[in-house]
């Protein structure tokens, strides 16, 4: 019987494996990514990338935003690659939200999280700002880890 | 589409949530259908909406079910003439994704 299974098609995803979400805006710098990933293969863990959306002031909460989705898209398909390449199950998401703190809320008040891994801020680059991530790690719902990109 | 009556675990209703939240990002409607059979479902969904186009991944399907009753894939074909179908593969799946 078991001869006439196809392999699976994806890694598979051990039941109550652990998630860490690595929460970012435009782009996921590599040393982070890396960081993320080793990480992840040493806990057995889910990899959970996910790309923050704003949702300008000036827009409905609930609007489609097929233009940053664009842009989105090949980053966590990058993200995926990167992982799988090291066994790495990896569960993609897209949250948006007024603010990126706003964003992350919506994601871990929707799911359970076992770890955070987030990039420390690029000056000039999108992302994160120090007081963000000052608010990431006295609201945080699981063990916080900032990491700081390759200079 | 779901069984009639079958309860998710706590990983699907998480992944059912997580696929919810894209539909509104895209501007996309999100249908949960029940019923017992995937290509009866989506035949009847398709023409209760006129839908013309249909995006399907790629079926994880056993040799023995495709032996047995067809595979996924052209049922849907032989059930929705006049209806594109597009299957979408696995990015993962991809030569570059290695393993």
């Amino acid at each position: 019987m078991s001869r006439l299974r196809r392999p699976p098609r994806r890694l598979p995803i051990e039941r109550d494996a652990r998630r860490i979400l690595v929460p970012f805006e435009g782009r996921l710098d590599p040393t982070v990514l890396d960081a993320a990933i080793r990480m992840a293969r040493a806990e057995h863990a889910v990899l959970v990338p996910a790309y923050l959306l704003i949702v300008p002031l000036s827009y409905a909460e609930d609007s489609p935003l097929k233009d940053q989705v664009e842009v989105a898209m090949p980053l966590l398909e990058a993200v995926e690659h990167a992982a799988l390449r090291e066994g790495v199950p990896v569960d993609a998401r897209i949250e948006k939200g007024r603010t990126l703190t706003h964003a992350l809320k919506r994601l871990w008040e929707a799911e359970p999280f076992d770890r955070i891994v987030a990039p420390a801020p690029i000056p000039g680059a999108p992302g994160f700002s120090e007081k963000q991530l000052a608010w990431l790690l006295t609201h945080a719902p699981a063990e916080t880890v900032v990491l700081k990109p390759a200079a | 589409m779901r069984k009639p009556g079958q309860e998710l675990t706590d990983e699907q209703q998480v992944a059912l949530g997580a696929l919810r939240r894209l539909a509104v990002v895209l501007g996309a409607h999100f249908l949960e259908e029940e019923g017992n059979d995937l290509v009866a479902t989506v035949r009847r969904v398709v023409y209760e909406r006129g839908t013309t186009y249909v995006f399907v991944g790629t079926p994880d399907e056993s040799r023995r079910r495709e032996i047995l009753r067809g595979s996924l894939l052209s049922r849907l074909v032989r059930e929705l003439p006049g209806v594109d179908i597009r299957v979408v593969a696995n990015r993962a799946d991809r030569p570059e994704a290695g393993s």
